[in-house]
């Protein structure tokens, strides 16, 4: 909630540089994208689970904000979940475009991740555990994966959130428990997978 | 509620990874590179906005100006074309204020305002017709459109009765020798004309309707009649075939041979 209370703190200067950045204040609009841009890269970064299409993501949205100003009403919704709406539609319209997700076949073959006989550092052991979260999440529905992310992740309250997706806060709320169920059902397959495989490779090795 | 991990405490391995997870999510952040492009694009996308909303506000003044243009040429044309306006009107416009309000007689408005009303449009300059709506017709003709429409052809008070058939219809029989129409008249008017018509001289005097000699001098008779029962020959007539008869019925029968004696 304190970040919400911040949120809410610099909505009026987030206006203010909005309206600065419109008229031509390239300065407004560095200041604006410097609060922002880890918000908006994380947010997308969830969503479509790579890297480069949070980058591109992250520079449409702010174009997007610049162009489209008009559109923002102050009295509707605040400006960041104005920010976050939009992020949420371009990475739906991104990972629509490019890639229907990964398959079940495809978090199995992930359970090798766990698997890290070879290197046994636990900084690579963390990153591997994250990226085969991220997979299971990438797996998921995007209206599941969106409210996780969003109320998970980013902190963001069910009120917003159902700002956010544009829903009522008892259909954030159903859809963040089945959301929530099926991420830990994906994770135990995963972790089945790998322990099958600990199992197959170790029947394997002696030989 | 927000901000928990949606993974169960008791499930250790996969609490781990969730954690390692959120590590990962929060250290993740937008190469430095990234906002000098993004300012790069913002001010492309500015410029082009800002091109756009010349090119929109250009494009309505044109409009804006085109109209005024356009409205004034058509006037201009409009009151500089032969005839113009005022001579367009002329007929109906003062006649217009003239005209006699609806409830009068319309003979008193056609007598007094006919003859006036015709004489400028036909002093009218040939180049350009003249507009006319059916009202300022009916003032310019001096009768309202009701009665105009309501007239009929033909006036029987004017003297003009109506047009006969050409033709009327035969009271003779083909046998009888046929009058021309125009002979009938003539002989009605004069018929103890002394002088016959000249077609009659050319008749041949050899005619049958001459020798019948029954017609009058003012019915000229045809040079052949069109019918003589008497001149037409007694043909046979066509024989009548039954079906129980291999010869025809109307066939006349002959006698079979006389034995002999």
């Amino acid at each position: 909630m304190s970040t919400l209370f911040a949120i809410r703190g610099a909505e009026p200067e987030d206006v203010t540089l909005l309206g600065d950045a419109t008229r031509g204040d390239l300065d407004a609009f560095a200041t604006l994208y410097r609060r922002h841009q880890q918000r908006v890269f994380r947010f997308a970064r969830a969503m479509t689970g790579s890297s480069d299409a949070a980058e591109d993501i992250t520079q449409e949205v702010f174009v997007v904000l610049l162009t489209d100003a008009g559109r923002f009403d102050p009295a509707r919704a605040a400006f960041t979940t104005y920010v976050y709406g939009i992020v949420r539609n371009l990475s739906r319209h991104r990972v629509r475009r490019e890639r229907p997700g990964p398959s079940v076949d495809d978090l199995l073959r992930d359970g090798r991740d766990f698997d890290s006989d070879d290197d046994p550092s636990k900084l690579v052991e963390g990153a591997q555990l994250a990226g085969a979260v991220r997979r299971a999440l990438i797996a998921l529905p995007s209206r599941y994966r969106e409210l996780i992310v969003l109320c998970d992740l980013h902190d963001l309250s069910y009120e917003e959130a159902a700002a956010v997706v544009g829903a009522s806060t008892g259909a954030v709320r159903s859809r963040l428990h089945k959301g929530r169920q099926l991420l830990r059902l994906r994770l135990a397959r995963v972790r089945e997978a790998h322990q099958a495989s600990g199992e197959f490779r170790q029947v394997r090795c002696p030989a | 509620m927000p901000g928990m991990t949606p993974i169960r405490p008791d499930d250790k391995h996969s609490a781990r990874a969730w954690a390692a997870f959120v590590a990962d999510d929060k250290a993740a952040a937008a190469p430095p590179s990234l906002e000098a492009r993004v300012l790069l694009a913002a001010h492309a996308a500015l410029a082009q906005q800002q091109r756009v909303d010349a090119e929109r506000v250009r494009r309505r003044w044109f409009a804006g100006i085109s109209a005024i243009a356009a409205s004034l040429l058509a006037a201009a044309a409009w009151s500089l074309a032969p005839g113009g306006m005022t001579a367009s009107r002329g007929p109906s416009a003062p006649r217009g204020a003239d005209a006699p309000p609806a409830g009068t007689a319309p003979e008193s408005s056609a007598a007094a305002a006919t003859p006036e009303s015709s004489a400028p449009a036909i002093d009218e300059p040939p180049g350009r017709p003249i507009p006319m709506t059916n009202i300022e017709a009916g003032r310019v003709l001096g009768t309202p459109p009701l009665r105009l429409a309501s007239r009929p052809l033909f006036d029987a008070l004017d003297g003009a009765g109506p047009v006969g058939a050409p033709g009327a219809l035969r009271a003779k029989s083909f046998g009888a020798p046929t009058v021309e129409p125009v002979a009938v008249a003539r002989s009605r008017a004069t018929p103890n004309a002394t002088a016959p018509p000249a077609h009659e001289a050319a008749t041949p005097a050899t005619s049958p309707g001459a020798l019948a000699g029954a017609a009058p001098e003012a019915w000229p008779l045809r040079a052949k009649p069109v019918f003589d029962p008497d001149a037409v020959d007694t043909a046979p007539p066509p024989p009548v075939y039954r079906l129980d008869q291999a010869t025809p019925a109307g066939a006349p029968r002959e006698d079979p041979p006389a034995p002999p004696k």
